[in-house]
């Protein structure tokens, strides 16, 4: 049984970071590969808050998040402005500065040894000390944070989105401040990654920046494009096909290691065919054209 | 200390130029960017492996072949997977995504295939040359030796010759290139096979050098492009440069902070090029350009 | 069997009698194209006959453009067919139209701006497959005289333009189609461009689609007049010249009552 709470704790993590993606890929058509960052600093600042500072699992979370959605504007404001394919590179750049971050300032993150030891959350009094009850705290989190970002979706600022995303100038012609929305829906988004990043830490009581790499950020990215981008029930059937797809693997017989090879084999070509058949995903609304 | 500290730079920024060039070569043409170069890189190294380690090819027969694997990777992935969104008018982004799958995927089944434990190419203590109190190995030797013949060969090629100036055109409005008679689609072809076989060459060479995982590809990939975006998109030369000064900042990072620094200030050096001067060092001219159009 | 494959013989322009009586060079059949889901030529017929030079006027957005560039094959017609010197040439990618001579004078002179003229002019000629070279003296644009060597992008908008016209003219081609070659330039130096260009064009026998804005330019200088109105043929004369009067352009430009 604790199997499948297991899964479920995973797809709630992963449905959270491609919902939080997906607000920007999606809905604002701004190809992202430094979700891992955002993702990997909610879980080192929730982790370090709980254990240097002694804050709640829920207070560390939301400092957390909003931590990352100030860091994210770092590289938003100087980048946004810049075309296409160069932003992609930018934000490349600092999935890859961020995670040369969390790898060497050895003083603060322990760098490749890890943060071990991190406590479990403790909710309403209650500790969140089986596997179970942890499927339930990250259901939880996952509900409110899809319910949340469906809002933002349907309120006129997701509508602005789409507007932009759809023609830019026409949006800009129309005397909206086109960089300041393009801003504030990446923090938003950093914001929420952050989220996935404490679940993660509390889950698996241990951090080293190995789970997030440039490699992670493509996970994340290929999540959206599979289920669907700028559709609501996209990202959640992309994770759940996404974390689904290995333990199919092993059901099949496949040792573990020819696994995670062939896994990451099958969801390479799904994109390839993807783009040239299905540009807008399983569920998608938005062919990235 | 500081010259053998250059020394090291030149063989880095030697095979980051190599790199960089026929990154560009591609980029510059089809605007595509082309992740997957990457794992081209990363097959060819492997090919170079499977030949000399496993089937005892001699050293330059294995060279030859991881070179002319990874051309033939480079045109397939043109043809089978960019063409066909190239024909239908597909957006950068599709291309794009495209090419990240198709990294993901070979690099994997490189991984698959080989293991994923790092592999060395030349057992034992590698023979060495002793010039102006700098020590290099024979291979770093070659490496230099290559790109010195290399780099400034095809710089010329694309200045002087036709088929230069038919890339040139075609990179500066493929549409014109078209209506003049230029097929455009033998055009991308002939710049994949010769970016993918410069790709090709650095990762044989590097490879025999250093050895190679099925990792390498991507963070090498990544500093080619950062060397194309400082010395100049849509140029030639640009990247060349781009590459040797990345080399030498990188080995003075090794000397002045610690090595483990060096893909946090490559991408700074990234980032602050994207927001001070997007369009490089090389560029003054086309700039100038630009702004008489 | 495949016309495009045939090269023009050098300096021998296309004669009328390479081709029998009332043969059309160019046939342009019921085409229907645009882009997208919309539909801007709805069912266009033209011909043009060897050595004739055919003005295409017309409102913005009446199809002009889009009629040049289904012949140069950018863009696919929806139906209807193109036929080039008896050939259908629908389905033939633009390249190799432009081998068989079909030469497609872009809009705004498109040039590549890190080329020298000296390179355009080798650029064209063998991307056109044809042998040998050409000097700039030899063309009618004394803009360019000066200026071989330098790179095309820092030329002002007339020597561009200039420059775009003797890269198409060096190619020898068989068929002009010219998209508005004065567009951005100023008055006199359009008039002046249009005149060479007809000249030139002239003197070698090449027949010219030839889409204008400066409808008072062109209008003397062609055989013929083709008038498009949201993607139709609306009107056509052999006496270009009757089409000058301000008032009969109006009526056939706008279909009011005059």
């Amino acid at each position: 049984m604790n199997y499948l709470w297991h899964i479920l704790v995973m797809i709630s993590i992963y449905a959270i970071l491609a919902a939080s993606l997906n607000l920007v890929t999606g809905y604002s058509g701004l190809l992202s590969l430094c979700h891992a960052a955002f993702y990997g600093i909610g879980a080192y600042v929730t982790t370090l808050l709980m254990m240097r500072a002694g804050f709640g699992f829920l207070p560390a979370m939301a400092l957390g998040a909003a931590l990352t959605a100030l860091i994210s504007l770092a590289i938003a404001i100087p980048s946004l402005r810049l075309r296409g394919d160069y932003f992609v590179l930018a934000t490349l750049g600092f999935q890859v500065i961020i995670f040369g971050v969390l790898y060497n300032w050895v003083s603060l993150t322990q760098g490749p040894y890890g943060i071990p030891g991190i406590p479990i959350p403790v909710i309403l009094g209650i500790p969140v000390d089986t596997v179970f009850r942890y499927a339930l705290l990250s259901g939880a989190l996952a509900v409110a944070c899809l319910v949340m970002i469906r809002a933002v979706a349907r309120s006129p600022f997701g509508r602005l989105l789409r507007a932009v995303r759809d023609d830019e100038i026409a949006a800009a012609a129309l005397g909206k401040n086109v960089p300041r929305i393009k801003i504030t829906v990446f923090a938003l988004g950093a914001a929420f990654a952050a989220v996935p990043g404490a679940l993660f830490a509390g889950y698996m009581r241990f951090i080293d920046p190995t789970s997030f790499t440039l490699a992670e950020a493509i996970f994340i990215l290929s999540i959206v494009v599979i289920g669907g981008a700028g559709s609501l029930a996209g990202p959640v059937l992309g994770a759940a096909f996404m974390v689904l797809l290995p333990e199919a693997l092993r059901f099949l017989q496949m040792p573990d290691a020819v696994a995670a090879n062939m896994r990451q084999i099958i969801y390479g070509l799904l994109l390839v065919v993807l783009m040239r058949f299905r540009p807008q995903g399983f569920l998608g609304k938005y062919g990235f054209e | 200390m500081l010259l053998q500290l250059l020394a090291n730079g030149l063989v880095n920024g030697c095979m980051i130029a190599l790199m960089a060039l026929g990154y560009a070569l591609i980029y510059n043409t089809t605007r595509i960017f082309h992740v997957a170069h990457g794992a081209a890189y990363t097959a060819a190294a492997y090919l170079c492996y499977l030949l000399l380690i496993v089937f005892k090819w001699p050293l330059l027969l294995a060279v030859v072949g991881g070179v002319a694997a990874a051309a033939l990777l480079g045109v397939t992935m043109e043809l089978a997977v960019y063409a066909p969104l190239y024909r239908r008018g597909a957006s950068d982004l599709i291309s794009l995504i495209s090419s990240l799958g198709l990294y993901v995927a070979l690099v994997n089944l490189i991984a698959l295939l080989f293991g994923n434990e790092t592999k060395v190419l030349r057992p034992g203590v590698e023979k060495t040359c002793r010039l102006l109190g700098v020590i290099l190995t024979r291979i770093q030797v070659a490496e230099v030796v290559v790109a010195a013949v290399l780099l400034p060969l095809l710089v010329l090629f694309l200045k002087r010759t036709l088929w230069g100036k038919i890339i040139r055109g075609v990179r500066d409005n493929p549409v014109l290139a078209e209506v003049l008679g230029i097929d455009l689609m033998a055009v991308r072809i002939a710049v994949f096979a010769a970016g993918s076989a410069l790709a090709g060459m650095a990762a044989c060479l590097t490879a025999l050098d250093v050895g190679m995982d099925p990792q390498v590809g991507m963070p090498v990939l990544l500093t080619a492009a950062v060397a194309l975006i400082v010395g100049g998109v849509g140029t030639f030369e640009g990247p060349v440069i781009g590459g040797f000064l990345l080399g030498l900042i990188q080995s003075l990072i090794v000397w002045k902070i610690s090595a483990q620094w060096t893909d946090v200030i490559t991408f700074g050096v990234l980032i602050v090029f994207l927001v001070f001067r997007p369009e490089g060092i090389a560029s003054r001219r086309r700039r100038l350009e630009e702004s008489a159009a | 069997m495949n016309v495009m494959n045939e090269r023009p013989a050098l300096n021998s322009p296309i004669q009328p009698e390479d081709f029998p009586e009332r043969s059309p060079l160019l046939r342009v059949e019921n085409v229907h194209a645009g882009y997208g889901k919309k539909e801007v030529l709805q069912g266009v017929t033209l011909s043009l006959a060897p050595g004739e030079i055919v003005a295409v006027i017309g409102a913005n957005g009446a199809g002009k453009s889009t009629l040049l560039k289904v012949v140069a094959g950018l863009i696919k017609p929806a139906a209807g067919r193109v036929i080039f010197r008896g050939e259908d040439i629908t389905n033939l990618p633009t390249y190799r139209r432009a081998r068989g001579g079909i030469a497609y004078l872009i809009q705004g002179g498109a040039v590549f701006p890190s080329l020298s003229v000296g390179d355009h002019l080798e650029l064209g000629r063998a991307a056109a497959r044809r042998g040998g070279r050409v000097s700039c003296g030899v063309l009618p644009f004394p803009a360019l005289e000066d200026r071989a060597s330098s790179a095309a992008g820092l030329f002002s908008g007339g020597q561009r333009q200039a420059l775009a016209s003797a890269t198409i003219l060096s190619t020898e081609p068989a068929l002009l189609l010219a998209d508005e070659p004065s567009a951005g330039l100023a008055p006199a130096a359009a008039a002046e461009l249009l005149a060479t260009l007809a000249a030139a064009s002239r003197e070698r026998g090449l027949p010219v689609l030839w889409v204008e804005q400066r409808v008072a330019d062109v209008l003397p200088l062609a055989d013929r007049a083709v008038l498009l109105r949201s993607g139709l043929v609306a009107a056509e004369t052999s006496s270009p010249g009757d089409w000058l009067d301000g008032e009969t352009l109006a009526h056939l430009t706008f279909g009011r009552g005059a």
